[in-house]
């Protein structure tokens, strides 16, 4: 038996050898720094500007200011159209502000940082799962911009163009495509400043101290280990790993176990829950180039949510078991 | 051509003629096309076109994602809808409060029962899946690595004007 196991074993060495040769051969290493150039860009910069998101035939205006400053990054989400809301993200912890309901969502995760921290071999390890390479120069908002095209190697991940300023690496458009070129959703910049002088207030929340009555709905996040509770993958999509795992209060359900898988880009979330009570029936759904996929398993519900095509959410939701102490 | 194919069906053809035709059928997709068409067509006029097509039918709807977005065009309509939508959305507020309100102890995550078949769920207002779907989102947005890309502008997901509100 042991003198078969080795050269297959061999074989997928060889084999992995081959594709990431492979891989490294076909993305553009510039292509790669220019990733890594934006993600870096996120992290220092201070701005505010307007963008335009699109998806499902829907546009939507919102505004965005960045502040950092000597206590740390800040971070407004306004919309413009419609409803007044707000998200608020500061450090460890988001807050969304509903004022139609009159409702704030506060997600706060201790020890998780607003931004991961994104490593040079991470982007590397990408060019496995994507083609990666810089396309040609054009004007975004004003600004002349260096195109970043990522395009999957499978199914199981959605494609992206990505259009980044040629001075700071600013990311001022992102457009997601699905397998037959379509575009899922995309946020373009029409108006931006980067650095200068931005107000303090204008990443305070509009509607805090207005003396009304807020709901208050913690998440209350913490690290578990879902495996305890006997909750584990059987497989994972090729690229796609657990980045962390933890329980949460949902829609007012405390105890819901949330799993989270990355390739690196993309991510999908797995939330498990009793399913009394749920209100979403079983099945797909899309908002844009966000996939959710809900099952049942036993009187749990499984409902797998990611950046991904339906393939990949209903793979992970197929793999979720649970085994008994 | 068509007559030729329903006189094949039919068994009207004389043996050379059906060797033809066959042939034809083999080598010719949209002939073939036809051929089923009928066949589907006979099928239904004789009451049996049932299990396997029915089943082909709802197996393709349910692989069609439900898209979470009306359009914006319709009004009146979607303003009741709107209307729908605050209301459950004032509904799940109070909930929420009559929830906070009660004591709070930590839950493990209770263990399955014996595997009963799921129950056929029952049609919900939109509404309420869109709320939920939005805390879903909200949930997972902090922990995509786009985000680490695009900054609070992810966000935009789960404050969506269609997203419930």
């Amino acid at each position: 038996m042991s003198a078969i196991r080795l050269p297959r074993q061999l074989l997928v060495l060889v084999a992995a050898l081959l594709v990431s040769h492979w891989a490294e051969a076909q993305s553009d290493p510039a292509a790669r720094q220019w990733l890594q150039r934006i993600y870096s860009a996120t992290q220092k910069l201070s701005y505010t500007g307007t963008f335009v998101y699109y998806h499902d035939d829907q546009v939507e205006t919102s505004r965005i200011t960045r502040l950092v400053d000597a206590s740390g990054p800040v971070e407004k989400l306004e919309a413009l159209d419609g409803v007044p809301r707000e998200v608020i993200r500061k450090g460890d912890e988001v807050v969304c502000y509903l004022p139609s309901t009159m409702t704030m969502k506060v997600d706060k995760l201790a020890g998780r940082k607003s931004f991961p921290a994104i490593l040079p071999e991470q982007i590397n390890g990408l060019s496995e799962y994507y083609v990666i390479r810089r396309g040609g120069v054009e004007r975004v908002a004003g600004f002349p911009c260096q195109i970043i095209v990522l395009n999957p190697r499978d199914g199981m991940r959605y494609g992206h163009k990505l259009w980044a300023d040629l001075h700071t690496g600013m990311l001022l458009r992102a457009k997601t495509f699905n397998e037959r070129n379509e575009v899922m959703e995309s946020f373009t910049f029409t108006q931006l400043q980067i650095g200068g002088n931005i107000e303090r207030d204008r990443v305070r929340p509009q509607f805090a101290g207005k003396g009304r009555e807020w709901h208050v709905e913690n998440s209350g996040a913490e690290l578990a280990n879902l495996a305890d509770a006997g909750w584990t993958l059987r497989a994972q999509p090729p690229g796609f790993r657990k980045i962390t795992e933890m329980t949460r209060t949902l829609g007012g359900k405390p105890g819901v176990g949330h799993m989270v898988l990355s390739d690196g880009l993309a991510a999908m979330s797995v939330f498990i829950q009793s399913s009394a009570g749920s209100s979403a029936p079983p099945g797909l759904s899309r908002q844009g180039a966000i996939s959710i996929y809900t099952r049942d398993l036993g009187n749990h519900r499984i409902t797998v949510v990611g950046e991904t095509p339906a393939e990949s959410v209903r793979f992970i939701a197929n793999a979720i078991e649970h085994r008994g102490p | 051509m068509n007559e030729r194919i329903s006189a094949l069906m039919d068994g009207e053809l004389d043996q050379s003629e059906l060797g033809h035709n066959l042939k034809r059928l083999a080598s010719d997709h949209e002939l073939r096309n036809t051929w089923e068409t009928y066949h589907l067509i006979g099928d239904a006029l004789r009451g049996h076109a049932g299990q396997g097509y029915a089943a082909k039918v709802e197996a393709r709807l349910a692989d069609e994602p439900m898209v979470l977005a009306p359009k914006r065009e319709h009004s009146s309509a979607q303003r009741a809808g709107w209307l729908g939508m605050s209301m459950a959305a004032g509904l799940a507020a109070v909930v929420l409060v009559a929830w906070m309100a009660l004591p709070q102890t930590k839950q493990e995550l209770p263990p399955p029962v014996a595997t009963a078949p799921a129950s056929t769920p029952a049609k919900v207002p939109a509404t309420a899946v869109a709320a939920e779907v939005e805390d879903y989102v909200l949930a997972h947005q902090s922990f995509s690595p786009s985000g680490a890309m695009q900054g609070v502008a992810t966000y935009v997901r789960t404050v969506s004007d269609e997203g419930g509100r």
